[in-house]
Order: structure tokens, then sequence, then C-alpha cells
């Protein structure tokens, strides 16, 4: 086990138990009542949650810096969250005048299905992507960046033209991100997908390696660009889309993440999908906690505390970056 | 044992290039900018399909064969000496290990020590010198004991005493069989070095065979469109090139 992997998942299990205690109530067993359905029913399921998708988005973070060799990209550059929002918000939009409410099956299914939407257009492309890596990763990208306007345009349209004001708050509230009220079903929902996207990413970790030197180096080690291709894209598509399926947006833990582990490592990216995983559990729970506990009338959206930490890291990166540059 | 291209084309880049490859030499691909050598080397790495004719390796065509097969059999090294991440030397160098799916440490350590880099092998691959980087990234290709090394301009980056260092190493790894292709700018290395050497123009084969006979004033004359005269012995000679030949 490398340092990396094994500082997090002592952190890790550090905090697991602590984030099971905090909340608008501090359980202690000896005083508060239901503390074991309080535990089972409400913290634990909320708890895993939050280290299943911090643990897909950490991972598909490492994976996407790894594999466009840079380390500011980010999961979202294939544009499989946004597409997810739109699949969700659909569901809500929809929902309203089919009679079925947000909470059940229908937003997370919806979402899933956004998500497989990019993915399918993401692999038509990949199928028609000429076999060298270089000029394929930033064609890529770019229809990546263009499926995310896409989404995101559809998505203001859908809360511009919503049927009444609460939908239309609904729908702002859930593309903010938050764990809250999510229970047993969503884990159920989540960890499935999210293990077998890991798997995919955890397949291209050689591949990863291989990419330090450049596609062509990669190419003449034995790489199949396009296998790989295929890797990061349903990958990336199912860590990233069932989380957003199951607990809306939740930026900036792809990005940040990776950099969180890097010094903690050698630096290949083949050393960091494990710990990134880890460390993205670690802050996705952690924060959760926080907006639990914080003493605000209404529970600060955990993709909005997320975005509020992540933005300033992202521009003290680039500083610093701009710095290594001079 | 050899490598072969077969009337290998290339839209606007390779037009019917043929030539074969032997083991235990170094032959140079020599030629203006853009007359096809960096494709050639390209195709013959199986990095580049042509539009039709075959490489083959073996006797085998290249294009048939699995990529990790290709990789254990033809090492290459890029002009490009970018490296994304700041990774120690020794798993840089690990890296030429990937097609035969270990990491094993004797050829990683054989390789670090042909090219005297063992005391660096714990740095990071940044903080060393463009000269000691270029050793690293040769020390890749070696790690994986290829039958054959590509290599794209490997001296463009380099000092002098990192050419002659370069250029010995070439000849170590040909000295125990291993077939070396180097496409090189510098006519003088190739001239001295080489055992023979393939001069390209507009993507055409414009001479073939020994440095003599391939870069003789006639030929410079003829594809570079320079006037030039070699001067000194064999194996230490230098071009004296005499301005810009008349106008055609």
């Amino acid at each position: 086990m490398s340092r990396a992997t094994a500082i997090f998942a002592a952190l890790l299990a550090l905090a697991l138990p602590l984030s099971l205690l905090a909340g608008r109530v501090w359980l202690n067993p000896a005083e508060v009542p239901n503390t074991a359905l309080i535990l089972t029913e409400l913290r634990l399921p909320r708890a895993l949650l939050a280290i299943i998708i911090g643990a897909g988005l950490g991972m598909a973070g490492a994976a996407m810096q790894g594999y466009l060799r840079n380390p500011l990209a980010d999961p979202g550059l294939f544009g499989i969250a946004p597409s997810a929002a739109l699949g969700a918000v659909a569901a809500l939009w929809l929902g309203r005048e089919a009679g079925f409410a947000a909470g059940t099956w229908a937003v997370p299914l919806f979402a899933l299905a956004g998500a497989g939407g990019a993915m399918a257009v993401l692999a038509l492309i990949a199928g028609r992507t000429p076999p060298g890596l270089g000029r394929g990763i930033a064609l890529f990208t770019l229809a990546g960046l263009m499926i995310s306007s896409l989404a995101g345009a559809l998505t203001a349209l859908a809360i511009s033209l919503a049927p009444n004001a609460f939908v239309m708050s609904e729908i702002v509230l859930w593309l903010n991100g938050a764990l809250t009220d999510r229970g047993w079903r969503e884990v159920w929902l989540a960890a499935p997908l999210v293990a077998l996207g890991g798997a995919l990413l955890w397949q291209a970790r050689d591949a990863l390696d291989g990419l330090t030197l450049g596609g062509e180096v990669a190419r003449s080690l034995g790489v199949d660009p396009r296998r790989l291709l295929w890797l990061l894209v349903a990958g990336v598509g199912l860590t990233v889309g069932a989380g957003v399926a199951v607990a809306g947006i939740i930026g900036f833990v792809g990005l940040v993440v990776p950099h969180l582990v890097r010094p903690l490592t050698d630096e290949r990216p083949s050393q960091l999908l494990l710990p990134s995983a880890l460390a993205g559990a670690l802050l996705v729970l952690v924060a959760d906690s926080v907006v639990r506990v914080l003493p605000l009338v209404v529970e600060l959206r955990l993709g909005i505390a997320l975005s509020l930490v992540g933005a300033p890291f992202f521009l003290w990166l680039l500083l610093r970056l701009r710095r290594g540059w001079a | 044992m050899t490598l072969t291209a077969e009337a290998l084309m290339l839209t606007g880049r390779l037009q019917r290039v043929s030539a074969a490859f032997m083991p235990g030499h170094i032959t140079a691909i020599c030629g203006p900018n853009g007359a096809g050598k960096s494709s050639l080397l390209h195709a013959l790495a199986g990095l580049l399909s042509p539009a039709s004719g075959t490489v083959r390796l073996d006797g085998a065509p290249l294009a048939q064969m699995r990529a990790r097969e290709r990789a254990r059999r033809i090492g290459f090294l890029p002009q490009s000496a970018e490296v994304a991440w700041d990774v120690p030397v020794r798993s840089l160098v690990a890296l030429g290990r990937m097609p035969h799916g270990d990491r094993s440490s004797p050829p990683v350590d054989a390789a670090l020590a042909a090219m005297d880099l063992q005391h660096v092998a714990q740095r990071r691959v940044l903080t060393l010198s463009g000269g000691e980087r270029a050793r690293v990234l040769l020390a890749r290709v070696l790690a994986g004991e290829p039958r054959w090394i590509l290599a794209d301009e490997p001296l463009a980056a380099l000092d002098l005493a990192h050419q002659a260092a370069m250029l010995r190493h070439f000849r170590t790894s040909a000295a125990a069989g291993t077939g070396v292709v180097l496409v090189l700018h510098d006519l003088a290395a190739a001239m001295n070095h080489a055992d023979r050497v393939l001069v390209l123009t507009q993507g055409a084969v414009a001479a073939d065979g020994s440095p003599d006979h391939a870069l003789d004033a006639a030929v410079i004359k003829r594809v570079w469109n320079v006037d030039a005269q070699w001067i000194g012995d064999t194996g230490a000679r230098a071009l004296v090139t005499m301005g810009r030949g008349g106008s055609s």
C-alpha cells in the first residue's frame, strides 16, 4: 500500500465515526433516544453515499488529469455531469406534469439516462476519432465541452420555462447538489455503478502511466488509444453520472483532490487513482458533515459549499502554476 | 531479423518508399525539411498507417502484429523530450517494461547503468538537465530490451558532448545486435557514425547506401541544393558548405 493510500485510508477511518455522530443533534447514545435508528436509517446511508460519490469523483478526476496530461483537467470536461443534471431536471419538470414528485426513482433514473446519453455521443465521436492520441484528445475534449454547453443551455431553458415557481426552485435546489434526505435506496443505486466505473478506470492505470511521455510513446509502448478512450468514457461516465444521479452536481472534487494527493505520491497517474478515490471520499464526507453542523437556518447545500472552497483553491493553483512557468 | 518498408505511400508525405534495415547497423535517415523522414520513421514504428505499402518485421506485416508484441520488439524515441509529470527517474525508465507486463528490475537497472544514471535514479525527472533527461529517455527505450531502436532526431536538443555520448550509446546497442534507425539532420553525424544512410527528398528515396556514397557532394547538391565538400579523414569528417547553389 502506498503512503498516500495509507494516509487517506486512516483519515477516512477516523472521519467516518465522527461524521456519524455529528449533525444538528450530536449523537450521544446514552442520552439521545432512537440513536440506533438515526444511525442506521439516516446518518450511515448518508455517510456511505458521501464516500461513494466522493470516491468516484476523486478517481475520475485523477484519471482525467492523467489522460489529458494536464493538472487543470476535471471530469466535467466530458460533459457527463451537466448531461446527468439535465436528465434529472427533465424528471423534475415532467414530474410536476405527470404527477410524480422529486425523490422517487424518476430523478436518479432520468439523470442516469442523461449521463448515458452524453456517453453515447462521446462513444460515437470516439468511434470516429483517428487512432492518434494527440489530436484525438483535443477533439474529444472539445466535444465534451460542447455537450456540456448544450446540456447547460437546455437546463437553463427548462428552468426559465418551468411550469411554476415551485418546480423552478426545486430544480435550482437540486442542481446545487446535496446529500440531505438521501437513504439506502440511493446507496444501492450509486454503489454498483461507481464500483464498476472505478474498476474500469483502474484498468486504464498502466496506459495512463504510458501517457506521461506523450501519446506517441504511449502507442509505441503498446497502448491502444481507442481502448483507453472507451475505458475513460465509461469509467468517468459511470462514476460521475451515478454521483450526479443521487446527489446533484458536486463540483471541484475531481479537480481539487488529485492536487492534494499528488505531492504524496511519485506523480505517476496510476499511483494517484486509489488515494484520489480515498481523498475524494474523505473530502465529501467531511464537507457534508460540516454543512450539517453549521448553525444556519437552512442547511448549506453541499455543492455550494464545495464550490466555495474549490474555486479559491483553483485560483491559487493557477497562480502557483503561473509562477512555475515564469 | 529485418525491418523492411515496401512501397510505402502516404498522401503528400511518402511516395512509394522502399528500404530494408539491418540489425546490428546504425541507419541514418536524412533529407531536407518536409522530405518525409519522420513519417517514414513513424511508419516503421507502426505509429502511422501508410495508405498503401507494407512494413514488415521479420517477414510479418507490422500492421497485423499485436500492439504489445510490436512494442516488445521496437523501441521508439520521439523528438519531443516532454514529460507530463515529475516522476522519479527510475519509474520513468521502468515504463519501458510496459509491453512486457512487468516492472522487472534487472533490465531497468541495466538501462540505468548503461546510461550512467544510477546516481540520479531516485531524482525527479524535471530536476535534471536537458542532457541528463535525454539519457533518461533513451534508458526508457533500452529498458524494454527492444531489437530495434527508432529515434527521431535524438541529437536535436543536445550540446556537442551529449551528442557524442548519445551516438556512442547507439553504437553500443548496434554492436549488441540491435537495429538502430535514426532520423538525423546533422549530415556530419550521419557521415561519421552511421553504417548506412537513406536520403529522402519530397517523400521519395534519393540515395541509399554507405555514407560515402549516399551523402557525396553530388547528392547534397541535388537534394539540398547546396554546394558542399567533405573534409577530414574517415570517421571524423566535416562538411564545409559553400553557399547556396545556383537557382534552378
